[in-house]
């Protein structure tokens, strides 16, 4: 579909609705007629920014707003752009896109000027892949990865080696059926198993990279304990917000609250829970069972004890409860003595009255979440179309080593073919328009 | 009214299948040769058919070529190449007897209806505008035409070079034509100039045989031709032979000799790579300390052995020492010398698929002339060209054109007019995108129907080899119906011959995919001895590769869809807005007829694609 449209004009909002500005932007051949009938100027300069007073279709001045030009070739696009910096209400952006689409511009669909900046040579499609991670980050872990593949083009350089024997395989295998009679009658098949193992498992910790990287912004960290242990205290103390009300009253909190909690440059989500205990009150009851589901979703447990006063067994019933969750034991309430004595495991004593030992919690929190954190040093898959090219090849690998050893090159020859361009199109070297396609429905419009 | 509705010059392995396949389709042929005794030399190896090109003279022979007939009819041996590598990829081979060869084709050319035979040499081309009307003899006759096809081989200023001494020569031993190039330039035509090398001839009764290792030829073997019945009773032997550290010490001390290496570089043609001459081995390929001698029979008397992989063009007092150092060829005599042969070709992207001239309309070029090399693809080249040249007389018919998904053919011209050739161009497997489906075993279902259509094969001869094709549907089809049960029984068979065990109910087809299940083993599930080995042959291929092959064909019917696409004539580059002008410089080179063809030019990026690709959806669309 984005092939059908490319001689179409297309335009849309850039900025996210709500933003101060509105930044509106129409790339194709019609942008720059169109930017002449709205601004009235004629010769519209490029690369300048303009002060214009904006006229509807009826003539009548809507809006006083910045214009850019940027012509063919030099633009993101490749094609002319116009851009108009408009007032940022959602209604007015709107309003301002109508008038262009009435004088013959389309709506921009998802990742329409990416896509066009593909075609026309501006960038590769594996940096168009990361470009799109780029736009979507809504956290610092994404957006870091995003532009290592938007910028650096990691997995290229990740699979260099591996690639260059899978080019040195696919020219054996072709020398051996079309020069049979001055090359030796065999593939070397343990160094061919050997590099099927090596792509394997490379691929793997790519995807496997991958999944981590899309679950990151999902990690999820849980506070429980009994009531009254200083739980929503320690919440506010560490999202650094005063999002969670704070009583002496046990059981002020009865619903869950979460929010995000940045450590460096990752960003959990973390949910502070009603206290557990028993109790009548139906709806404390249901905010206590929705407790414990959360910890069974979760990824680590904040288990907060108060260490000013002996265990009960509320506490022990908690602790028994967590046993086999990854936890941290917070004992609270430094400021007022410590009279506990029991030891546990990936304990740390804090008092989140003052914040006393808040930053000792976050790097245990930081260390036990690492893990689950995707390697900083690994590539990442950031389109379903890399992953599900990678599984496809994954599966051509294993259908590979099945027909090794039987004399039958004709057929290895034609799987080592098909996983060499597998892998081309992995590292961005060929481009399909069902490929570009694929890639571009993931982009968000305006980019 | 012209004197012909088609021209052939040459009469080489192109120049025959053009003549003949354009009289067979009822135009008045005319075949002009230097030398008639010569038509259907085999100039370099006495052989037909081999890796890719066995393929090829299946297809010259599916659309009623003869080169296939006549390798069958002179072949003294065959051989099934690549056997232990897939049956995907066998290709056939024959060791032909070079006298009945020639015999074979002298005496159908000159016995076919609508086809005459004349010795003398074309000296000119009659032009009209941009129109080819005829041609001009040696003896100033001039001979009108709708069509001219040119099949000079290497005979177009052919200069021959041995050592330091060279002469003009088509041939060893014949004229070369040293004025028709300048017709084909006049047309528009660019020349290129290339060069070929031929090894000596040695005598058969100075070989000592008892040295070395002989190649028998193969009782299984599936002759060339459909029209070909009987088997060989006996078969002549090739032999296999070494070079060795003293051949290497001679070539290396007298490679200042060489018009290649010498202070004088006489020869400035290029040279194919894949048929590199003996010293191109020993200067590329240092480390080797020996090279593989095949010594081919060029005929049932056993007079004369072709020494295949020791072409040269070293001065002959030189070749003579060398060859002396070879274990069984130390006393041998040599009856013709090796050389080098430089001739004109023209680039081969001023030519469209029909291969008929994008500059001069009537004019076509087959063979050595538009840069390949070797007999099989020249006789392809040929037979296309014969085939649409003798069209341009007949009303209102579609152009025969062979495309890169059914046939080697297909790639070859494709390949040629598209790329260009740097080099001389040999056919390949791996030049083919979709070499599962183009095999030496499906001729017949890949390109029965297109012969028929163009009537290229008689109505007799297309349902007889129909009715082939059906017996193994059937059988296929039989072995896909037939249900073998995951019983204890059948488990226990699998595993005494060592297979493992079915958890669900499938077909005797399915467990003939399993690379490890053989036709030996297939007979446990079913009785196959009522079908014959060809039909089990091919099913089995059929079945074991269909699952692949329909990938392939996903990718071919992609291919084909997204390629289709024509780039008209008049189609103003300008309008692909983005294109370099390095890039449109490079298509309007080629003038490609559709995107294919535009994608495949060297240099045209995938981007470049999508461009041309737009811009020829918007250009339709005004």
């Amino acid at each position: 579909m984005y092939f059908d449209r490319l001689e179409k004009t297309i335009a849309a909002i850039a900025t996210a609705p709500g933003s101060s500005i509105g930044i509106i932007r129409i790339s194709g051949n019609m942008a720059i007629p169109i930017a002449e009938a709205i601004s009235g100027k004629k010769d519209l300069e490029a690369m300048k920014v303009q002060l214009i007073s904006a006229m509807g279709n009826d003539g009548n001045i809507i809006e006083k707003c910045l214009m850019l030009i940027f012509r063919a070739p030099k633009s993101y696009t490749g094609e002319d752009i116009a851009e108009f910096h408009v007032h940022g209400s959602a209604i007015q952006a709107r309003k301002f896109i109508d008038i262009i689409i009435k004088y013959g511009a389309i709506p921009a669909l998802s990742g329409e000027f990416s896509f066009r900046a593909v075609v026309n040579g501006k960038m590769n499609i594996n940096e168009a892949v990361g470009l799109c991670g780029l736009i979507q980050a809504q956290d610092e872990t994404t957006l870091a990865f995003s532009r290592k593949e938007a910028f650096e083009n990691r997995f290229v350089s990740y699979i260099k080696e591996i690639f260059d024997e899978w080019e040195r395989l696919f020219v054996v295998s072709t020398a051996l059926l079309d020069f049979p009679e001055h090359i030796s009658d065999y593939l070397p098949l343990k160094t061919t198993l050997e590099l099927l193992e090596k792509t394997n498992t490379s691929l793997l910790r790519v995807l496997s990279n991958s999944s981590l990287l899309r679950n990151s912004s999902k990690l999820s960290i849980v506070i429980t304990g009994k009531p009254n242990v200083g739980k929503s205290l320690l919440f506010n103390m560490l999202i650094n917000k005063n999002r969670a009300i704070v009583s002496e009253t046990s059981g002020t909190t009865r619903d869950y609250i979460t929010d995000h909690l940045y450590i460096k440059d990752s960003a959990f989500n973390i949910t502070d829970t009603a206290g557990i205990r028993k109790t009548e009150n139906n709806i404390e009851k249901e905010g206590i069972e929705k407790t414990i589901s959360l910890i069974e979703i979760g990824d680590l447990t904040l288990l907060v004890l108060d260490g000013s006063i002996p265990l009960d067994e509320r506490d022990y019933d908690i602790l028994s409860k967590t046993a086999d969750k990854k936890r941290i034991i917070v004992i609270n309430k430094k400021d007022q003595g410590f009279i506990l004595s029991e030891d546990f495991e990936h304990c740390v004593k804090i008092s989140a009255k003052t914040g006393d030992g808040v930053e000792d919690l976050k790097n245990i929190i930081e260390k036990m979440l690492i893990p689950l954190l995707p390697d900083d040093n690994l590539p990442v898959f950031l389109s379903s179309w890399q992953n599900e090219t990678a599984s496809r090849l994954i599966e051509r690998l294993a259908e590979l080593k099945e027909n090794l050893g039987f004399g039958n090159i004709d057929l290895v020859s034609f799987l080592i073919k098909e996983c060499y361009q597998l892998l081309m199109s992995l590292t961005g070297k060929i481009e399909k328009e069902s490929v570009y396609e694929k890639i571009f429905s993931g982009f968000c419009i305006g980019k | 009214m012209k004197d012909f509705d088609v021209i052939v010059i040459g009469g080489g392995h192109a120049g025959i299948e053009a003549g003949y396949a354009s009289a067979r389709l009822g135009a008045k042929t005319l075949l002009v040769t230097i030398n008639i005794d010569n038509i259907g030399e085999m100039s370099c190896n006495p052989s037909i058919g081999g890796q890719a090109k066995g393929q090829m003279v299946r297809e010259v022979d599916i659309f009623g070529g003869l080169m296939g007939e006549a390798a069958d009819f002179a072949a003294i041996q065959y051989r099934t190449l690549n056997r232990s590598k897939g049956p995907a990829v066998h290709s056939t081979r024959a060791q032909a007897d070079r006298s009945l060869y020639k015999k074979f084709m002298i005496e159908r050319l000159l016995n076919t209806k609508n086809l005459f035979v004349k010795q003398s040499e074309v000296i000119s081309l009659l032009a009209d505008s941009s129109r080819i009307t005829g041609v001009v003899t040696k003896e100033k006759e001039e001979i009108t035409a709708n069509a001219v096809v040119i099949t000079s081989g290497t005979f177009l200023k052919g200069k021959i070079h041995i050592g330091d001494i060279f002469f003009s020569g088509g041939r060893l031993g014949d004229q070369a034509s040293n004025s028709l190039s300048e017709s084909i330039t006049a047309c528009g035509h660019n020349m290129i100039r290339l060069k070929t090398g031929t090894p000596v001839r040695i005598l058969g009764s100075s070989i000592d045989f008892s040295k070395i290792e002989i190649q028998p030829g193969e009782e299984n073997y599936l002759p060339f031709s459909i029209n070909t019945a009987g088997r060989l009773m006996r078969q002549m032997p090739c032999f296999i032979t070494y070079t060795n550290d003293k051949t290497h010490d001679i070539i290396r001390r007298n490679l200042h000799l060489s018009p290649l290496y010498g202070t004088n570089k006489s020869i400035s043609g290029i040279g194919p790579r894949y048929c590199p001459s003996v010293e191109d081995k020993i200067v590329k390929f240092s480390s080797r300390d020996r090279h593989q001698i095949f010594l081919e029979p060029t005929g049932w008397d056993g007079a004369e052995y072709y020494p295949n992989g020791i072409s040269t063009s070293l001065p002959f007092s030189v070749q003579k020492e060398f060859i002396s150092t070879i274990c069984g060829l130390e006393n041998c005599v040599i009856t013709r010398p090796a050389y080098a042969i430089e001739y004109d070709a023209f680039d081969p992207r001023d030519l469209s698929e029909t291969l008929e001239s994008k500059k001069a309309s009537g004019l076509f070029l087959a063979g050595q002339v538009n840069g390949s090399s070797g007999y099989e693809e020249a006789a392809l080249q040929g037979l296309v060209a014969g085939v649409n040249a003798a069209l341009k007389s007949m009303p209102a018919n579609k152009p025969f054109i062979l495309k890169r998904t059914e046939s080697y053919g297909g790639v070859l011209i494709n390949d040629i007019i598209t790329k260009g050739i740097d080099e001389p161009y040999r056919m390949f497997t791996s030049r083919a995108e979709f070499r599962l489906h183009i095999r030496d075993d499906n001729v017949r279902e890949r390109l029965l129907e297109k012969s028929f259509s163009f009537s290229l094969i008689g109505k007799e001869i297309y349902l007889r080899e129909k009715e082939s094709v059906s017996k193994k549907e059937t059988f296929v089809n039989c072995l896909k119906k037939t249900k073998v049960f995951p019983s204890k029984e059948t488990n226990d068979l699998l595993f005494s011959i060592d297979e493992s065990p079915l958890s669900k109910q499938c077909s005797a087809a399915d467990l003939l995919k399993r690379p490890s299940f053989t036709i030996d083993k297939l007979k446990y599930f079913y009785d196959i001895s009522s079908a014959s080995s060809e039909v089990i042959h091919k099913a089995e291929i059929e079945i074991r590769y269909e699952d692949f092959i329909k990938r392939e064909e996903e990718n071919i019917e992609k291919y084909e869809k997204a390629f289709s696409m024509l780039i008209p004539n008049d189609f103003d580059f300008k309008n692909a807005v983005g294109l370099s002008n390095e890039i449109v410089e490079k298509i309007l080179r080629v003038k490609p007829e559709n995107l294919a063809q535009a994608a495949a030019i060297p240099g045209v990026t995938p981007s470049a694609v999508s461009i041309l690709y737009i811009a020829l959806k918007r250009a339709k669309k005004i």
